[in-house]
């Protein structure tokens, strides 16, 4: 009887071996998605080897918009491989986050200012994921990651720095994203700016045109700090560069270079209520009390080595 | 039941420890991992009494033997933990750890591996443990380097905001230290090495966790509960693909351990107080955890057993081994006036 | 017939005995019985039918007793015998029935005489027996070629030759109340556990079989924990593992009739040691024990893994996987997991097919199943090619070790099915009650999981490593180490 019932047993397992559940030829598997919030959320997915998005679904929230994809695309959307995210910054913050927490995307999936509606008509999100990576490893841009990004917006000045889709010379235009939709553009110069004051890097090679000789030359930036302290109020940040195989002339060039970027870009920022390169948790270690409206002083250096 | 190892013992704290760890339910601040590491400090000052008493052997099953009462009262204990426990899987199991088919399917499947894990006995738990702690160690490996590349060391304060609360969360999840009470008798030697190593393995991991949601997670942490799952959803090795599916097995594992230690402790406890109903502990113990967990509320459990360890397991070694020391102190009086 | 001739004894009178015989054996075809006269005495020499030596018997018992000068009676004779002929070196006295019909049946010649209630028994076996070549099972590359064989004594010898201490006994004695097999207890008296060797006898005690035919027999009796999983009794066919085996304090239980010693107790690493990892060097020998253990650990959960990335974890992969693993499932009729198994259900049959078939017919099965099923049902679309490479990928890693392979097969089958009902939540829990039954098996107070848990730090330089002789020369280690005391 025993023996019965293990055999029952078994061949009742066996019949649940996946008759319900989904293979992974069942799913699609978006690669870009945008967001839009009007009266209602509009929801646009793009999958791998697709040229343009399918048609775009509406819906009051994310769940509700996606179980209204699966009926478009005939298939459970899958976002755990998406790469791009774009954002129109009509959307609050809650949607986003729900992707993030609940919906099973990646916290390294790339943030994008743009309108969805266009850029999926014609889009190629691979070209635009790697332009986003390549200038994110060559220095021209800093991590923009959805994490990154949902972090600032948490801030007390709740802006965010993020990519646009436009380019100038070989990297993407900045824009300073506030939660509430508010949008300001960096200058060219800033948005260099932002790249030194935002985090810790790597190396890479820069072309610079000395003002003497008037020539481009190369210099290998090998290692990129940047220290930040608070006295009395005031912020300072501190870039180190450190170069390899450069001339004297070349890391003074360098050097005045970066203190003019981030001097810009810090006075952009500050010009546009934000807060993209950490002040919010230097002051708050500092115990200094700050509001949204706060515009602390920022004194910059910059040593090139 | 038959001795184990120093390192056995360890093994056991420390992957129960890790449960409770994983239960931390908020981030109130940097403060936090001062508030940790003084929560250890004071752990460590806590088992003295007990580590005093482990000395002499069988000094715990002679107090429950002689007093009955007590050993029910640590049983109840057990229990009563236990079924936080049960009620904890739900609240703590964010969706994406359990499968599609639901919390309800993901629970009755653990509860009837627990079923199956608690019958084995606390020798094979014990055994067991060496190949849990090695997935552990992998898991957090993997979480190390996730996370590194996300860590923003600037979001780490020297402020003491949260210092106090984390004392008393510390303390109580701690619930470990009655395993340690009960099951120090057990040990043949290197009992203050297998409880100091927990100790202070338990605040490292914490204090790993703490750290590492503060810089990676930010003010996300602040938002969202269970620094721990927070931090799994965002600390991902590989760009473009999500690793947090891993961590469903740690967390299996580490719950399923963590309910059979209980279930051990309590069939073990009912072997020394009623060994003629030793052979049934097993199940009846988890169908009294669940029975616990439908009928009770959480924190009056909660309340209940924050209560109750530092009683049983300080209080209690204290008193003993104050008794003790006043028995040899007038043994020594009586020889000498002899 | 009943046992009762067991309890009657020898007669005095030849006739009465050699009715007896015939008596109790049925008239049986191959009881040989030649009568003669010996120093003017009526004798009579039995043997069984092809289990002496027609030689041996000719020129070295009947010839010497047919020139025995006249005795005075039987008693001088045997005595005569006994004390002045050395017809054999094994010559035991027989004085009942019971003694010799084993003896009869084991390849003795047996003297009967007129007016002695006993007989004199000969070793003069000459059966056919296999010659000694290499094990079928235990192969390698740089040790012994030998293996040991059907008859008893011939693998006893095999140990001795290799253990040439007095250390080393054997003990011989008969289960099977019908079929009286030999069994020879062998181990090391300086080593052995006491108690081990006390409860393993009380063990065999405890056996009242009929007959015992082969080492399942008598596994079942000797392994204490019944619903496990893996087994705590290990079985070799090579004297040179046995040999190290038995220094380390183990005892070994040789049965008549099979080449396959039991080995107690057993430990679940030894499954992943072989005598090739002592003769190759010790970095070698480190890197092929963890490719064993990660064959071991492919075999069982790469399909399942598969299965449950594939259906409910897809965000490990990386995109470009994906959308290979996509393309080459949207043809695919049926589930993952039961394409999975209709594989593996497919690879089991061909598997007993190939054992079974005769050698000339085997090739044909490899042409069958490799080209025309495997190749036909991944062109028309029934299986996927990625699903395909997994499950050779585990069925090949699973031939790493082959004494694991039933616990293999039907684990691998186990975690296929809850990876996909459950994805890496039921592989996390299957796991755990795998581990736990793993844990939880042990015999005659030995983990099976020792040195891994309890954990032995010394005992690591034999399983994460193999380090060099010079190191492992020293402490002397046997498996008493191991044992759990009982408080």
């Amino acid at each position: 009887m025993k023996r019965f019932k293990l055999l029952f047993f078994l061949a009742f397992s066996l019949l649940l071996t996946g008759c319900s559940s989904e293979s992974i030829a069942d799913r699609v598997y978006t690669q870009a998605i945008g967001l839009s919030c009007d009266e209602e959320l509009s929801f646009y997915t793009q999958g791998f080897e697709q040229d343009s998005a399918t048609e775009p679904v509406t819906g009051m929230s994310i769940a509700e918009v996606l179980r209204c994809e699966e009926s478009v695309n005939g298939g459970k959307i899958f976002i755990g491989h998406t790469e791009l995210l774009c954002l129109d910054g009509t959307c609050t913050l809650e949607p986003t986050e729900e992707l993030l927490f609940e919906q099973g995307l990646s916290p390294a999936c790339k943030i994008l200012y743009t309108n969805p509606e266009e850029y999926f008509q014609d889009a190629d999100s691979t070209a635009t994921v790697h332009m986003i990576r390549m200038s994110e490893q060559n220095g021209l841009l800093s991590s923009t990651e959805l994490s990154t990004v949902l972090n600032e917006w948490h801030g007390i000045w709740e802006t965010a720095l993020i990519p646009t889709e436009s380019k100038t010379e070989d990297y993407p235009e900045l824009v300073l994203l506030h939660k509430n939709g508010t949008c300001t553009k960096l200058s060219d110069i800033a948005s260099k700016g932002m790249y030194w004051l935002r985090r810790n890097s790597g190396s890479f090679t820069m072309t610079l045109e000395t003002p003497e000789t008037q020539e481009k030359q190369d210099i290998f930036i090998e290692k990129t700090k940047i220290q930040k302290s608070v006295q009395h109020g005031k912020l300072y940040y501190h870039v180190k560069v450190n170069t390899k195989d450069s001339t004297q002339e070349l890391r003074d060039t360098l050097q005045n270079l970066i203190q003019k970027q981030c001097k810009l870009a810090a006075l952009e920022m500050l010009n546009a209520n934000a807060d993209v390169i950490g002040m919010q948790d230097l002051l708050e270690n500092a115990e200094i009390e700050i509001d949204n409206n706060t515009k602390p002083e920022i004194e910059i250096s910059v040593t090139v080595s | 039941m038959n001795k184990i190892r120093s390192s056995q013992l360890y093994c056991i704290l420390v992957l129960s420890g890790a449960w409770s760890v994983i239960c931390i339910p908020s981030l109130y601040g940097s403060g936090q991992i001062l508030g940790t590491i003084a929560g250890c400090l004071l752990q460590i000052l806590f088992c003295l009494p007990m580590l005093a008493l482990a000395k002499q052997q069988g000094s715990f099953e002679k107090l429950i033997q002689s007093q009955k009462l007590l050993g029910i009262l640590y049983i109840a204990f057990f229990l009563l933990w236990g079924g936080q426990s049960f009620i904890q899987l739900w609240q703590v199991a964010p969706p994406q750890l359990l499968p599609s088919s639901g919390k309800i399917t993901a629970g009755v499947l653990i509860i009837l591996t627990c079923f199956y894990t608690s019958s084995v006995g606390l020798k094979a738990t014990a055994r067991g443990t060496p190949f849990i702690i090695g997935l552990f160690i992998i898991s957090i490996i993997v979480l190390i380097l996730g996370a590194w590349k996300r860590i923003d060391i600037s979001r780490i304060s020297l402020s003491r905001t949260g210092f106090w609360e984390s004392i008393n969360i510390y303390n109580a999840l701690s619930n470990e230290l009655m395993i340690a009470w009960v099951l120090l008798d057990r040990v043949k030697d290197r009992k203050n090495i297998a409880i100091n190593s927990y100790l202070l393995t338990k605040a490292s991991f914490c204090v790993l966790i703490l750290f590492l949601s503060i810089t990676v997670g930010g003010r996300l942490t602040e938002l969202t509960g269970y620094p721990f799952f927070m931090l799994t959803t965002l600390s991902q090795p590989l760009q473009g693909q999500r690793a947090d599916a891993l961590y469903i097995l740690l967390f299996v594992m580490l719950y399923i351990m963590h309910i059979t230690i209980q279930t051990g402790i309590v069939g073990h406890l009912a072997e020394i107080l009623f060994p003629a109903f030793s052979k049934y502990t097993a199940p009846v113990s988890l169908l009294f955890m669940l029975l616990l967990a439908w009928l009770t509320d959480i924190n009056i459990m909660q309340n209940i057993t924050s209560i109750a360890l530092p009683v049983l397991a300080f209080l209690v070694p204290l008193l003993l081994r104050m008794k003790q020391f006043s028995k040899s102190i007038h043994k020594e009086h009586s020889h000498e006036a002899f | 017939m009943n046992d009762n001739y067991k309890q009657k004894t020898i007669s005095a009178n030849l006739e009465e005995s050699l009715a007896e015989v015939r008596q109790i054996a049925n008239n049986s075809s191959d009881i040989l019985i030649n009568r003669l006269v010996i120093g003017n005495i009526s004798c009579a020499v039995l043997g069984c039918e092809g289990m002496l030596s027609t030689a041996i018997m000719t020129d070295l018992i009947i010839k010497p007793l047919t020139e025995i000068p006249m005795q005075l009676d039987s008693e001088n004779l045997f005595q005569h015998i006994q004390n002045h002929l050395l017809l054999s070196l094994d010559r035991p006295v027989v004085r009942n029935y019971k003694d010799f019909f084993k003896l009869l049946y084991s390849g003795f010649a047996i003297l009967f005489a007129e007016g002695q209630n006993k007989a004199l028994a000969f070793g003069v076996q000459g059966y056919d027996k296999r010659s000694i070549g290499e094990p079928s099972g235990e192969k390698n590359i740089l040790g012994a070629q030998e293996g040991f064989i059907e008859t008893i004594r011939t693998n006893m010898s095999l140990i001795r030759r290799r253990m040439k201490t007095p250390l080393l006994k054997f003990e011989i004695s008969q289960i099977g109340n019908l079929s009286q097999t030999d069994i020879c207890l062998c181990y090391m008296t300086d080593r052995v556990p006491a108690q081990l060797l006390q409860q393993v006898k009380k063990k065999l005690a405890s056996v009242k079989l009929d007959t015992v035919l082969s080492t399942g027999y008598l596994e079942s009796f000797l392994e204490k924990c019944r619903g496990s999983l893996f087994d705590s009794v290990s079985l070799t066919q090579r004297p040179d593992v046995l040999c190290s085996k038995l220094l380390e304090g183990r005892i070994a239980l040789l049965i008549d009739g099979t080449p396959f010693v039991i080995v107690i107790p057993k430990l679940f690493v030894e499954n992943f040691q072989t005598l090739d990892d002592y003769n190759d060097k010790p970095y070698y020998a480190t890197f092929s024990r963890w490719i064993k253990y990660l064959g071991f650990l492919l075999a069982i959960l790469l399909p399942a893994l598969y299965i449950a990335v594939c259906m409910h974890h897809p965000e490990l992969l990386n995109s470009t996987l994906v959308l290979i693993l996509t393309q080459a499932e949207q043809k695919a009729p049926l589930s993952l997991p039961v394409e999975t198994i209709f594989v593996l259900l497919m690879y089991e049959i061909i598997r007993e097919a190939g054992l079974r078939l005769p050698k000339s017919v085997g090739g044909a099965v490899s042409i069958v199943a490799g080209l025309i099923i495997g190749d036909s049902a991944v062109s028309s679309g029934l299986i996927s090619t990625p699903m395909l490479t997994m499950v050779a990928i585990s069925v090949i890693a699973g031939f790493i070790t082959p004494d694991l392979n039933p616990v293999i097969t039907v684990l691998r089958l186990a975690f296929i099915i809850t990876g996909g009902l459950w994805g890496l939540f039921g592989i996390g829990l299957l796991g755990m009650i795998v581990l736990f039954n793993l844990c939880a098996t042990e015999n005659f107070g030995f983990p099976v999981t020792a040195p891994l848990a309890p954990f032995i730090p010394k005992s690591m330089r034999d399983v994460a490593t193999r380090v060099n002789f010079q190191q492992m020369q020293s402490g002397n280690f046997t498996v008493e180490e191991y044992h759990e005391q009982n408080s």
